[in-house]
């Protein structure tokens, strides 16, 4: 039994927004004389369809928030850049749900520390840097292959041309979304181990920074060819800026490659080859995103509230680079152990809820388990991987276990009109 | 429009009436210039065929078709036979005519298959699902920092993109690149189950077969060595013999070249050079973490055969008079490292053929270079190359794949394995798969060939090869492939270990067979191979799983593109807990 704590809140109720594919949560603690709202991310990259509200879906999202939290945020976590995460913060010339979410006045906002535009010019932490530069020139990319992916012609290419353009998409640099961010209020930017900061917030409440871990910390664990950091990334970094610098120029307006040299149509006899060049042009620009997209999932920031006996986890889109620091830690995989309230990594993926984590999960159980497991799950089926390939998100083992070992809060139940969920907890 | 075959008025068929034609290439890449800063090019022999506008012969077919601009760049239709290249000397020239490029990737294409077809002595085909005569070569494939070998596309994908200095870097006009991709495809079409999962040795050896194709295919051009000579070289090119000794030709000449290849062109992958020179012996490096990796891993064995070179060119240059302390002339000390490089990479070619068809280890790859090496130079005293091989695979702690004999090579099948040839005659031995696949039928248990695993003859190769010394050998070699579909739960019941962490569930494939070389009389001389329920299956396994072969979303399959980004980005697999 855990002790219960002077001035802690005394109910939580966490609310799921139905974004489609994205994520967006209201944490709100009920103390004896105020609440305090944290919200934890707010975008999408497939807004749902099939809603009652039809037009300027995603403003109604953010309106719904500020009714949620009466008017005022405490604090926003943005645990990564993807537009699935932070599409919601966009201000669009002040007619976008940012501007609504601005208004809320948070205190805090907490990104992970690749977001901190210190990091790519700090002097004192090269490799920092360099990976910080690195993600920079990755969205660079992601701009470009979009682009690129509207040039490839032909009905054999529309499966590839879609998911280039989908993930494509929700790597672009979203700058809009992150400039809001960055000026709302003062940012922290965090790492494993770090203070996320809000103990003056939030008080009563343990919130610990499980992910994403450094450079440092994560070259601990992995196995790096490079002895030298420094050099690993440089070399990352270089080959990023310059694919960055070689797309673009092409994609947008492409200058002649030899001027004054005769081109036209292919003869007949290679005339097939067209599509062939046309595929391996795709499928490399696809396996380019892929890479980049992953990275940008692990920089995924984790949190753990803990308050009396209670313990939310939220992961965001962590996959297994981001979760393998924490989880090597045995301290850590204890407190991991009692969680009671778990928003699904990366909206159900085949990989971001290691089973390891899952397996460990003491409140999981049938439906007469006593403080049973609380999963939240914001997904839409159809926007990534294929069923044949068992790579479908949500992945339909993990919705099978969900269902049967947790109470499951799944986003693709909603009704028509239901905008949010909320799940009360009695601290 | 076909191109027009020389004119019979200046056609004398004395004098041209020959195999084979000379053109002209970049001897590196055009960030390597000779000196007052001209072109640095070379000449490579390629058939004398007739060709069509591409260059298209009968095993190359030069599409420049560029899918990021959606654009084709025409070839030369006229004066194809003719090299209009061989006296320019302008680089600006050469790496702003895409004609050049054309001819550029054609003749390194065409020259390297020409060294595959002239080390193995056979015809070599390409590996594509089906059968196919023309490898489709694209110089400005796309905008991209890569090059890469596509099975499924039949072709060579050569990309530029922004250099440094904003200029546009060509992949195709780099020697070792277009050897590297060339090299890829011809171990597909020699051995296509080398892209299939398997022990870490194995990924590693792709990559690393490839290296070692384009580094021996550079070094054997003499206008480069030359010029990584200059420094060691002070005046009436003379190099004193205290400058030729292992030691300084690795400091004060590899190095420098290893620093200058592929510089931009090859975008990374140059460094192949640099850490084959920088990696220092030791056999502490096969059990590292870093090197379970196959970009890092191949690594190794690239840089047991760099160093196994340079010990070679030294040995070579003894006789010469640095074993008296004399100098010697630039020029030679280069054809001597052209000719010392020209030689291993023959050897390393041949070697393919005594190699088993899958779940190849780098020991396996010595046995096979010292078998191959001595079936053709059983005299190896004037320089030692295979007991130079050996000390320089052991400084990196791989021992030959077969411990029974002391030189390392193969064993022939034990005196008291009588094989039978009842029923089968020799013509079609040496060319027809079912009759081969009788010959394993009847000889199955005498060859420890698995009963439950399927079985399938994938090759029949007869060759004939001819040494320098003037020995002939006539052998014909024979793959075979076995497969055994298990789930990892029936594992402990084969003897085989299921890695920690994988499902009992997975379904799995167990691969094994081997390479049989007959002689010319038709009889069995090496049986070279690996069972479906052998130990090394469950290093196979462990290896596939600490890489995450076994994750859902890992390919069936190698795919070039992927795999040379990843070796320029360090990637690193790692198993996954997947729902």
């Amino acid at each position: 039994m855990v002790a219960v704590a002077r001035n802690a809140p005394v109910r939580l109720t966490v609310r799921t927004y139905d974004v489609g594919f994205g994520d967006c949560f209201l944490l709100s603690f009920h103390y004896a004389r105020r609440d305090r709202h944290v919200l934890i991310d707010f975008g999408s990259m497939a807004w749902p369809t099939g809603k009652t509200i039809r037009r300027d879906y995603a403003n109604h999202i953010a309106a719904a928030i500020r009714e949620d939290c009466g008017g005022k945020l405490h604090a926003v976590v943005a645990t990564h850049r993807h537009q699935d995460h932070v599409s919601g913060f966009a201000r669009q010339g002040g007619r976008g749900p940012g501007e609504i979410i601005r208004a809320l006045a948070p205190e805090l906002i907490i990104q992970p520390w690749t977001e901190d535009p210190a990091a790519a010019t700090d002097a004192t932490a090269p490799a920092r840097r360099g990976f910080t530069r690195t993600l920079l020139a990755m969205q660079e990319v992601a701009g470009s292959v979009v682009q690129a992916a509207a040039t490839l012609r032909g009905e054999q290419l529309r499966s590839v041309r879609e998911q280039l353009r989908a993930i494509g998409m929700d790597n672009i640099a979203n700058r809009d979304a992150i400039a809001n961010l960055q000026s709302m209020a003062p940012n922290r930017y965090v790492h494993h181990g770090s203070n996320a900061g809000l103990g003056r917030l939030l008080p009563g409440v343990r919130t610990t920074v499980l992910g994403p871990p450094t450079v440092e910390q994560a070259g601990a664990i992995r196995q790096q060819r490079s002895t030298d950091p420094d050099e690993f990334w440089h070399v990352a970094q270089t080959f990023w800026q310059r694919l960055a610098a070689t797309k673009p120029a092409n994609a947008g307006a492409p200058k002649a490659l030899f001027p004054g040299h005769p081109t036209g149509r292919l003869p007949r006899s290679a005339g097939w080859f067209r599509y062939a060049a046309m595929r391996e042009q795709a499928d490399s620009l696809l396996s380019i995103v892929r890479m980049l997209d992953k990275a940008m999932n692990n920089t995924s920031v984790i949190l753990l509230f803990e308050v009396n006996d209670t313990v939310l986890l939220f992961p965001g889109d962590a996959q297994y680079e981001n979760w393998m620091y924490a989880l090597s830690k045995p301290a850590i995989r204890d407190r991991l152990a009692r969680v009671n309230v778990y928003k699904v990594g990366h909206h159900g993926s085949l990989n971001a809820t290691p089973k390891t984590l899952w397996r460990a999960f003491a409140q999981k159980g049938g439906a007469d388990t006593p403080r049973r497991l609380e999963t939240l799950l914001s997904t839409m089926a159809g926007v990534h991987g294929s069923q044949e390939r068992k790579t479908e998100v949500p992945r339909r083992p993990l919705l099978r276990a969900l269902g049967e070992d947790s109470r499951l809060t799944n986003t693709q139940a909603f009704a028509p009109d239901e905008l949010r969920r909320a799940v009360v907890i009695e601290l | 429009m076909p191109g027009k075959r020389p004119r019979r008025s200046t056609f004398d068929p004395v004098a041209h009436d020959v195999p084979t034609r000379s053109w002209t290439i970049l001897a590196q890449d055009p960030s390597i210039l000779g000196p007052r800063g001209r072109a640095l090019t070379t000449r490579v022999t390629v058939p004398a065929e007739r060709l069509e506008p591409g260059p298209w012969g009968h095993r190359i077919h030069v599409i420049d078709f560029d899918a990021t601009r959606n654009t084709y760049y025409k070839p030369r239709h006229d004066d194809l036979y003719d090299d209009r290249y061989e006296a320019v000397t302008d680089i600006d020239r050469l790496v702003h005519d895409p004609y050049f490029h054309q001819q550029n990737v054609y003749a390194i294409t065409m020259a390297t298959l020409g060294t595959f077809q002239a080390a193995l002595g056979r015809p070599v085909s390409w590996g594509f699902t089906s059968p196919a005569h023309h490898l489709k070569v694209a110089p400005h494939a796309f905008a991209d920092a890569n090059a890469y070998y596509s099975r499924d596309s039949e072709s060579l994908s050569f990309g530029y993109f922004s250099g440094q200095r904003r200029q546009t870097v060509f992949t195709c006009l780099s020697h070792d690149i277009v050897a590297h991709e060339t090299a890829h495809a011809l171990l597909d079409g020699l051995r296509s189950s080398f892209l299939w999962p398997s022990h870490a040795d194995q990924a590693a050896f792709h990559e690393a077969f490839a290296d070692l194709v384009a580094l021996f295919s550079v070094l054997k051009s003499s206008e480069w060595v030359e010029l990584g000579l200059a420094d060691i070289t002070p005046r009436n090119n003379l190099i004193r013999s205290g400058d030729l000794d292992v030691d300084s030709l690795k400091h004060n000449v590899l190095f420098k070249l290893g620093k200058q290849f592929g510089r931009e062109q090859s975008f990374g992958r140059g460094d192949a050079l640099r850490h084959s020179i920088e990696l220092e012996p030791s056999p502490r490096w096969l059990a590292h973490p870093a090197f379970q990796e196959p970009h890092t891993r191949g690594e190794i064995l690239v840089a047991a055969l760099t160093q196994a070179f340079l010990a070679v060119w030294c040995k070579r240059l003894r006789p010469l008079g640095t074993d008296r302390g004399l100098p010697l002339n630039r020029a030679v000390v280069a054809d001597e490292a052209a000719t010392a490089a020209g030689q291993l990479l023959r050897v390393a070619i041949r070697a393919l053929d005594y190699l088993p068809p899958i779940d190849l280890t780098f020991g396996d790859y010595l046995s096979a270079l010292l078998t191959a090496d001595m079936q053709l130079y059983p005299d190896d005293s004037r320089y030692g190359y295979r007991d130079t091989l050996r000390a320089s695979f052991q400084a990196f702690g791989i021992a030959p794949g077969n411990a029974n004999r002391q030189d390392g090579a193969w064993d022939p099948p034990p005196r008291e394995v009588e094989l039978g040839y009842q029923g089968l005659h020799f013509e079609p031995l040496q060319r027809d798969p079912d009759t081969l696949f009788r010959f394993l039928w009847e000889n199955r248990d005498a060859l420890g060939i698995d009963r439950d695993a399927f079985t399938r003859v994938t090759s029949v190769r007869p060759c004939l090869r001819v040494s320098n010394d003037g020995i002939v050998l006539r052998e014909t070699v024979v793959e075979y492939v076995q497969t055994l579909r298990v789930f990892a739960g029936e594992l402990e019941a084969l003897g085989i270990r299921k890695p920690d962490g994988l499902s009992g569930q997975t379904f799995l494939s167990l691969y094994g067979g081997g390479t049989l070389v007959f002689d010319e009389f038709g009889r069995v001389k090496f049986h070279i191979g690996t069972g479906v329920r052998s130990a090394r299956q469950s290093a196979r396994l462990q290896s596939l799983y600490d890489r995450g072969a076994f994750n859902r979303d890992a390919g069936e399959r190698a795919h070039f593109a992927g795999l040379h980004r990843q070796r320029m980005l360090g990637g690193v697999g790692h198993p996954e807990e997947q729902w």
